[in-house]
């Protein structure tokens, strides 16, 4: 029978989990619409349900040993009255579903969710953002790159939770002397989920490139970033970027694979893709 | 909740609840505690129509389990309109011409209530974004953007 359970701290809800098979429910947005079942019935979950939402304990944002760490528990909205967080996350953020949803959908539930068109991913998995897994047993970090495996997997042990979401500070404090740009490509401003997003940055110094990042989402089964490709254009001179795009667009040509669903088409996906990111490299190529 | 019972408060009464915690609040609402100005629309938080006040911030209640609001403060349109902060909104949504059908209404006031409280005076945008999650299909939201624009007006000093 499936139960509910409502922990009245971290260490009990980390009991609960390393004892039993629980599904936690924190702002709840996307798992009471998968599992809703007919109006007036509960809702019909495969598993128990531990709601974590409450916990004081995953209610932080804190700055700890070079982190932005970001608790479990934390809403999109309260993120997004928070001037800490990078511009390219808040960007994202600003566009998810509207405030009556950010109100109660939290950061480590998009990344849980693991859905290939998870619109934090992007900005998150260019910033290096890693999460700290917490069991009964101790915790462990991995970044959110590793962390989603496929749509709707990831690499959380039975018994872990998300603890937080932990952002590189010195990418925030990097990311505004770049340039940005994040898009979401959907049908409309709000509500609508995307056919596809992308995070790209750049920072250059004296006209050379330091660091560029690109991520794309929803074109893929999971967040495509391609670490190889982008270090082939580090270090290049802005003028001979368009040239060397040449030859490593073909890379993410490979690694785009979208798919047809109700939402966009598989070639409207991958082909809007490539354009922006031909018009990223256009502008960074300019000084 | 240890003994199984689910406390809040809504529109400011105690409530107990003590049936299944994964009811959808929006069902609880309209069937066991008669507050049917809140409307199921999408059913998936799309449309707004279920908006409510949790402990005073938006929030859509087809998507929240009753488990999650134990200790929490509810807040919907039965309660609003008693309120001088109601009443000037519902008096503002007439005066503009802002209802036609009216199935949107209850949630689209909620989100009103939602701006003028984080902003008493908001720009267009701020009221746009702030009722981008509420879905109408007949009035065409310029109406609705100039009520909460007078309800500003008239009830200035109320948020």
């Amino acid at each position: 029978m499936v139960k509910f359970f409502y922990p009245e701290s971290l260490s009990e809800a980390l009991d609960i989990k390393n004892s039993k098979k629980v599904l936690p429910l924190a702002g709840g947005t996307d798992l009471m619409v998968r599992y809703e079942n007919w109006s007036s019935l509960p809702a019909d979950f495969p598993s128990s349900v531990m709601t974590i939402g409450h916990l004081k304990e995953l209610q932080f944002v804190t700055e700890e040993k070079g982190y932005l760490c970001i608790g479990g528990g934390v809403t999109l909205n309260q993120l997004l009255n928070d001037s800490r967080i990078p511009r390219s996350l808040a960007l994202s953020l600003d566009e998810i579903a509207a405030p009556a949803l950010r109100n109660l959908a939290t950061l480590a539930g998009n990344i849980q969710n693991a859905s290939p068109a998870a619109d934090s991913l992007p900005p998150l998995i260019v910033a290096n953002a890693s999460l700290r897994l917490i069991s009964k047993n101790g915790s462990r970090k991995m970044t959110v790159r590793d962390f989603v495996t496929g749509p709707g997997k990831t690499s959380l042990n039975e018994n872990e939770l998300i603890e937080s979401v932990r952002i590189p500070l010195d990418f925030i404090r990097s990311e505004e002397k770049g340039h940005l740009i994040y898009r979401k490509v959907g049908t409309r401003k709000a509500n609508a989920l995307s056919k596809l997003s992308a995070c790209f940055w750049v920072l250059k110094d004296r006209g050379v490139i330091k660091d560029i990042r690109m991520s794309l989402g929803a074109v893929a089964a999971v967040v495509v970033r391609l670490e190889e490709s982008e270090e082939k254009l580090t270090g290049l001179k802005s003028g001979e970027l368009l040239s060397a795009w040449k030859d490593v667009r073909g890379d993410y040509e490979k690694a785009v694979r979208p798919i047809d669903d109700q939402r966009s088409t598989a070639v409207y996906r991958k082909r809007t893709a490539l354009k922006l990111m031909d018009a990223f490299i256009q502008e960074a190529s300019e000084d | 909740m240890k003994d199984g019972k689910i406390r809040f408060t809504l529109n400011g009464r105690d409530v107990v609840y003590e049936d299944s915690p994964l009811r959808r609040l929006l069902d609880v609402l309209r069937e066991d505690l008669g507050e049917t100005g809140v409307k199921e629309g999408c059913g998936e938080g799309e449309c707004g129509a279920c908006s409510i006040l949790l402990n005073g911030k938006l929030v859509n209640s087809c998507m929240i389990a009753m488990g999650t609001i134990h200790e929490k403060e509810l807040m919907t349109i039965e309660g609003l309109r008693e309120t001088e902060q109601g009443k000037c909104i519902i008096d503002a949504f007439a005066d503009a011409g802002a209802v036609q059908c009216g199935f949107c209404i209850p949630g689209m006031v909620m989100a009103a209530q939602s701006v003028l409280q984080d902003a008493p005076r908001p720009s267009e945008e701020e009221i746009r974004k702030g009722i981008s999650g509420n879905l109408c299909r007949c009035t065409g939201y310029d109406q609705i953007v100039q009520a909460v624009q007078m309800a500003s007006e008239k009830g200035a000093g109320l948020w």
